[in-house]
């Protein structure tokens, strides 16, 4: 699956559909994004964790809403609107990494 | 049994047949009291499946368990929704305001015929819907969210039910147009029947939303219309999705006075007060659908912010209300029938042994604590984002529907058993211990998922290991340990629910038939009849356990609600 590494500050999109979020997220610690979250199928749930902000996703409407990591590290997303027999299989990625300006250089990532 | 020859309004005026309860002094109408027998027995079916249905959903989302394959734990899940929040609570429903109108106001039935063409409706509705969700092409939910899309049999079902439900509604007002015409009873119409009408009226605007909203789909389901917008159908389906719960809420409160009545003799401390609390249900209490629509986009944050934190506000007085009322009221019956000492005696010497008594006082405690303040919290327009799909949801609604309303529908059986089908409870030991079963378990059940919830577990999920998924993700430990003792708990639930469902059974088919001067084996309290269907205020305000009990309730919700901010400045900034 793709990782998206928006410059701070951007506009983001990400798409739920049976059975994924795509495409995996790598936003800074600190900066400002406009998540912009919709379906292409059926109601889809974002639910970020282990931090516990939950969005409903309809199709045909677009979510819009300005977000702000506040930690880094890696985050889940999984699906809380039930979409189907593989609702329990629908998962993505965010990954937080800490603010350019603050940590220096960024170190080579493994993943 | 009598026969009075009676003529009035409405179309059916008939020849009723009457008999005089020996216990509470009541009229008794025949007709009404066939109605209400096949209504309960009804609902008690649906109750049995729904209720074995929850239980295997509890035995798949307890990780250690994970008994159910994932189509069949969604099919079931689906079921499970539609036979206990549905079907058995809209039977006994129905069977509550036949009671509350024409055995409680001394009167006739209005058009029993009616009454039972409803009765077959909602029969066929209830059965045709878990033919379509058992076929298995229905696994769509309780709330059937478009695009998804099921059966078309799956809507007409709903549609069916929810006639047949309106039909019985109908019957309910026309026999209060029968009781006022022909002065059945004396001033103004007793809190109970205020409580039910309460309900009757919330009742018409939840099935029309639901008209509103399942017709097109069911049109859509098969090819008439080609799009049902998945939001506007979100708005207007809440509109009976949660309107629906007021029903239940106003039902149990009435059931709770009901109770109190007959067993203690309690008088509302104030009638008018009560009164307004019940109306503040009407006016304000439907608002409570909007927390289920506070994540979604394309609704702006004046009508979420209008729509909950302030006219929550006002309908979570009118619980709040109850919440002082009746157990004041049982507080002043008690301390008039002589419990006078100290804090607590009046509650001490309740007649906890009644299993009626028992299950109305812990769904009274239960459905505050747990259920309304997990409302509270859900209502809340910011907090919600920590909470919307969470198993947080099932917790509080657990909390409100199944250890508030299906507990004290339970334990207003003990007393239509005996009343009603005139037959004496078989096993009085086992149904002693009952409501304390099921209530405590299904206490447990609503903790424990609120738990889960709180620590970010989805509800309608059947996997939070999250096995087969493309990216791993690991819920906490905590939360599988929620969802262990939610399993737990389940099966004590479920242990108070079969015996019940025996107990009932078993009374009905075998139960000792209560013939004059058989002497009841939980007697009612003497002047409970009087109490329960006349108009009449206690009128004191002197209730220094009440206002204790009251005080611990208002110290939990406080700090239960700013924890919730806690957790809630934790998460990103986010607008």
């Amino acid at each position: 699956m793709p990782v998206a590494k928006p410059p701070p500050g951007v506009d983001v999109y990400l798409l739920g559909r049976l059975w994924q979020w795509w495409p995996i997220l790598e936003l800074e610690k600190g900066q400002s994004y406009r998540l912009h979250i919709s379906s292409v199928d059926w109601q889809h749930g974002f639910s970020l964790q282990p931090t516990n902000i939950n969005i409903q996703v309809h199709p045909g409407y677009e979510h819009v809403i300005t977000l702000t990591p506040t930690g880094a590290g890696e985050f889940g997303i999984i699906c809380n609107e039930f979409c189907g027999i593989g609702h329990h299989t629908m998962t993505g990625k965010i990954y937080v990494t800490e603010k350019q300006a603050e940590a220096g250089p960024r170190p080579a990532q493994e993943r | 049994m009598t026969a009075e020859t009676v003529t009035g309004v409405g179309v059916a005026a008939r020849k009723a047949q009457y008999r005089t309860c020996p216990y509470t002094g009541l009229k008794v109408d025949a007709a009404a009291q066939a109605l209400i027998k096949a209504n309960a027995v009804a609902a008690v079916i649906f109750l049995a499946l729904g209720g074995l249905m929850g239980l295997l959903v509890a035995l798949t989302r307890w990780p250690a368990v994970h008994l159910l394959p994932a189509d069949w734990f969604y099919l079931i899940l689906t079921g499970h929704g539609a036979n206990v929040l549905l079907f058995w609570i809209i039977f006994f429903e129905i069977a509550v305001l036949y009671f509350a109108s024409a055995i409680l106001l001394n009167c006739r039935l209005a058009a029993p015929k009616i009454a039972w063409a409803g009765f077959v409706l909602m029969v066929v509705g209830a059965a045709l819907a878990n033919v379509a969700v058992l076929q298995g092409d229905s696994s769509v939910m309780f709330t059937s969210y478009p695009p998804m899309q099921a059966a078309p049999h799956f809507y007409l079902a709903l549609i069916l039910f929810a006639v047949g439900a309106l039909l019985g509604v109908g019957v309910f007002f026309a026999t209060l147009v029968i009781a006022k015409d022909e002065q059945t009873y004396e001033g103004s119409i007793p809190l109970v029947t205020f409580g039910a009408l309460t309900a009757a009226i919330i009742a018409v605007y939840t099935i029309a939303s639901g008209a509103i909203i399942l017709i097109p789909t069911f049109l859509w389901s098969i090819g008439l219309i080609a799009d049902i917008d998945p939001l506007m159908y979100k708005v207007v389906w809440w509109g009976m999705g949660h309107f629906s719960q007021q029903i239940n809420v106003s039902a149990h409160v009435a059931i709770w006075y009901m109770i109190a009545a007959l067993l203690v003799g309690a008088k509302p401390l104030s009638e008018k007060v009560s009164r307004t609390a019940f109306l503040m249900y009407i006016l304000f209490l439907q608002l409570a659908s909007a927390h289920h629509l506070l994540a979604e986009p394309g609704l702006s944050s004046s009508w979420k912010i209008v729509n909950t934190s302030y006219m929550m506000y006002l309908a979570v007085m009118g619980s709040m209300i109850h919440g002082l009322t009746v157990p004041g009221s049982i507080e002043a019956a008690q301390r008039r029938n002589g419990y006078n000492k100290g804090l607590f005696e009046w509650l001490r010497k309740a007649p906890w042994g009644h299993p009626a008594f028992a299950g109305m006082f812990l769904s009274l405690v239960f459905f505050g604590f747990i259920g309304g303040i997990s409302g509270v919290v859900l209502g809340t327009e910011q907090l919600n984002v920590l909470m919307h799909n969470k198993l947080y949801v099932p917790g509080h609604f657990h909390g409100t529907v199944v250890v508030g309303t299906t507990l004290a529908f339970m334990a207003a059986t003990y007393i239509v058993l005996p009343l009603i089908f005139q037959r004496d409870i078989i096993w009085p030991k086992l149904a002693q211990w009952q409501p304390y079963l099921f209530g405590i378990g299904a206490a447990g059940i609503s903790l424990f998922m609120m738990g889960a919830g709180t620590l970010g577990v989805a509800r309608r999920h059947w996997d939070m290991a999250f096995t087969d998924a493309e990216l791993p993700f690991a819920h906490s430990a905590g939360a599988f340990l929620m969802l262990g003792l939610n399993g737990l708990f389940a099966v004590i639930a479920a242990l108070g629910g079969i015996i019940y469902v025996l107990v009932v059974v078993g009374t009905v088919l075998f139960g000792e038939k209560v013939l004059s001067g058989h002497k009841l084996k939980f007697p009612l309290f003497s002047g409970g009849g009087a109490a329960v269907s006349h108009y009449g205020s206690e009128g004191t305000l002197k209730l220094p356990g009440t206002a204790v009990l009251v005080s611990i309730f208002f110290a939990c919700f406080v700090l239960y609600y700013f924890i919730n901010w806690k957790y809630l400045s934790e998460l990103w900034l986010f607008r």
